[in-house]
C-alpha cells in the first residue's frame, strides 16, 4: 500500500487568497516553520494537509505605533525583528521574543507562530497577557478580536478555528512599563522552567493598574490576578512588591516534568515575579511607556 | 507530488526536483551537491545546518526548500571562496577553532551573517555569543571559536 500524498505547498501573496485557501480544507499554516517543520516530521501534524506559507503576505508583517499609542504587530513578524525593534522600548513581549531559541530560530520564528503553537512555556505569551493585547483572527467571513487571556485553552490548543488566521496582535497604550523574566538552567537555547511577565501602570508614583502573567506554571499561560491586585494602590515599595509576588502562587499550578519539579517551580516563581516587577518599575521610572 | 523549482545558491541557479516538504538542507546536499551544511539534531538546537538566506543565518533543517524560491541562499562553499568569508575561514584555522569540523560550516555561516550586520571591529563579545548561541560545538570548548570570530571581526573588509 502506498503512503498517502503529502499536502501541497502554497504561498499566496495576498490575504484574501490566503483565507480562501484556509476555508477550503484543513491546512497547516506555515509562518517561520521552526515548530511546524519538526511537528510534521514527527507526525504531530498531519502531513497530508496542505501547507500554506503566509510569509509573502506583506500585511502580516511589521510593527507600527499609532498616534494614540496603540501598538500593532503583524503575526508573521519575526521574533528577531520584535526583539530588536526601534519602534518601542524594551517590554515584556520584546523580552520574551529575544529569549526564544537562538539567532537562527528567532530569524525565522514569528510572534504569531509562538502564539498559535500555544506552548504553556512559550516566552512571548506572558507578555501578550500582561500587555492586555487583543489577538485578531480573520477568516473569509470576517474578523474577531480575542483578548490574550481568553485565547489559550490548553497545551497546544487555542480558540482559533481551522479556517481562521491570526493576523495582528494589538497592544493598547500604556501608562507604564513591563518586563518578562524566565528561569532556565542555561542562558541560551533553553525552554523556560517558569517565566513571569509584569506590567505596571503608574500615576503620580502610585500603581493604578497591574497585570502579572506566568509561563510554564499551568496548562496555558495565565494571568495571576491576586498578585496584580495587590500591587494596585501601592507606591511599589519593596515590601508591597514582595507581598504581591508571593501571591502568584494562588494561580500557579505547575507540573513535575523533565525541566523542573512542581515544588521547584513554586519556589522560583515568587522570586522571578519580584524581579520582573522590579524591572518593570525601573523601566517605568526611566520613562518607558510600554 | 514532485515539482520543479529554481534554487539560487552561492550566486548560481540550480533547477531541481522537489517534494512539497523537501528540506532546504536535503536539497542543498542531495540536489545541489553542496555538503557543507550538516544534519545534526533536525530540530533547530545544534546549528550544524546553518546557512544564510538573503544574508540572514537560518537553520536549513527547519525550512522547506520551496520557501527559498525567489530568495538567495549562501553556504560555506560560496562565502569562504573570497572576501570576508575567506578571512573568517582562515582565522578559524589559525585559532584552532576547528577540531572534528562537523559544526564549523554552521558556525562560519553564523559568523558571516554577524559580520555582515556589524561594522569592522564593532562586534562585542555579547554580540558574538548572541549570534553563535544556536551553534553547538562539542570539541573546542568555544574559546578558540570566540578568538577566531573576534579576529575576523577586526579584519579590514
Amino acid at each position: 500500500m502506498s503512503e498517502p500524498d503529502v499536502g501541497a505547498y502554497r504561498r499566496p501573496d495576498n490575504l484574501s487568497e490566503l483565507l480562501t485557501l484556509l476555508d477550503r480544507r484543513p491546512t497547516s499554516v506555515l509562518a517561520g516553520g521552526t515548530d511546524l517543520v519538526v511537528m510534521r516530521a514527527d507526525g504531530m501534524v498531519d502531513r497530508t494537509q496542505d501547507i500554506v506559507d503566509i510569509k509573502d503576505v506583506s500585511d502580516l508583517r511589521g510593527i507600527s505605533l499609532d498616534a494614540d499609542g496603540t501598538l500593532t504587530i503583524g503575526a508573521a513578524t519575526s521574533l528577531q525583528e520584535l526583539a530588536k525593534t526601534p519602534v518601542i522600548p524594551p517590554n515584556a513581549i520584546t523580552d520574551g521574543a529575544s529569549l526564544v531559541g537562538g539567532w537562527q530560530t528567532r530569524a525565522r520564528g514569528t510572534i504569531g507562530g509562538n502564539i498559535c503553537r500555544a506552548s504553556p512555556a512559550a516566552d512571548t505569551l506572558p507578555g501578550v497577557l500582561a500587555a492586555d493585547a487583543q489577538l485578531e483572527l480573520a477568516s473569509t467571513t470576517g474578523t474577531r478580536l480575542v483578548p490574550g487571556h481568553a485565547f489559550f485553552t490548553g497545551p497546544g490548543r487555542t480558540v482559533r478555528k481551522p479556517n481562521e488566521l491570526l493576523t495582528r496582535i494589538i497592544v493598547p497604550a500604556s501608562l507604564g512599563a513591563s518586563a518578562y523574566l524566565r528561569f532556565t538552567y542555561r542562558l541560551a537555547m533553553d525552554l523556560a522552567v517558569v517565566g513571569v511577565a509584569a506590567h505596571l501602570d503608574i500615576k503620580n508614583g502610585r500603581c493604578v493598574a497591574a497585570r502579572v502573567a506566568l509561563s510554564a506554571a499551568a496548562a496555558t499561560p495565565v494571568l495571576a490576578p491576586d498578585a496584580a491586585d495587590a500591587l494596585v494602590g501601592t507606591e511599589l515599595d519593596e515590601p508591597s512588591i514582595e507581598a504581591a509576588a508571593q501571591l502568584v502562587l494562588n494561580t500557579a499550578t505547575p507540573i513535575d516534568d523533565g525541566r523542573g519539579s512542581r515544588a521547584h517551580r513554586r519556589t522560583v516563581l515568587p522570586v522571578l515575579a519580584k524581579r520582573a516587577i522590579g524591572i518593570a518599575l525601573e523601566r517605568a521610572r526611566e520613562g518607558h511607556r510600554r | 507530488m514532485t515539482t520543479h523549482m529554481t534554487l539560487r545558491v552561492n550566486g548560481s541557479d540550480h533547477d531541481i526536483a522537489v517534494e512539497p516538504d523537501t528540506l532546504l538542507l536535503d536539497a542543498l546536499r542531495y540536489e545541489c551537491g553542496l555538503t557543507s551544511a550538516k544534519l545534526g539534531c533536525g530540530t533547530g538546537d545544534c546549528g550544524a545546518c546553518t546557512v544564510t538566506v538573503d544574508g540572514e543565518a537560518v537553520n536549513s533543517c527547519l525550512m522547506y526548500v520551496l520557501e527559498c524560491e525567489g530568495h538567495s541562499v549562501e553556504t560555506v562553499e560560496g562565502v569562504t571562496a573570497s572576501g570576508i568569508g575567506a578571512v573568517v575561514a582562515e582565522e578559524f584555522v589559525k585559532a584552532d577553532a576547528v577540531q572534528c569540523g562537523f559544526c564549523s560550516p554552521g558556525i562560519i555561516m553564523s559568523t558571516c551573517a554577524l559580520l555582515a550586520r556589524t561594522e569592522p571591529g564593532a562586534a562585542t563579545d555579547e554580540d558574538i555569543k548572541e549570534a553563535l548561541a544556536g551553534n553547538l560545538c562539542r570539541c573546542t570548548g568555544y574559546l578558540p571559536i570566540l578568538d577566531a570570530v573576534r579576529r575576523a571581526s577586526g579584519a579590514p573588509r
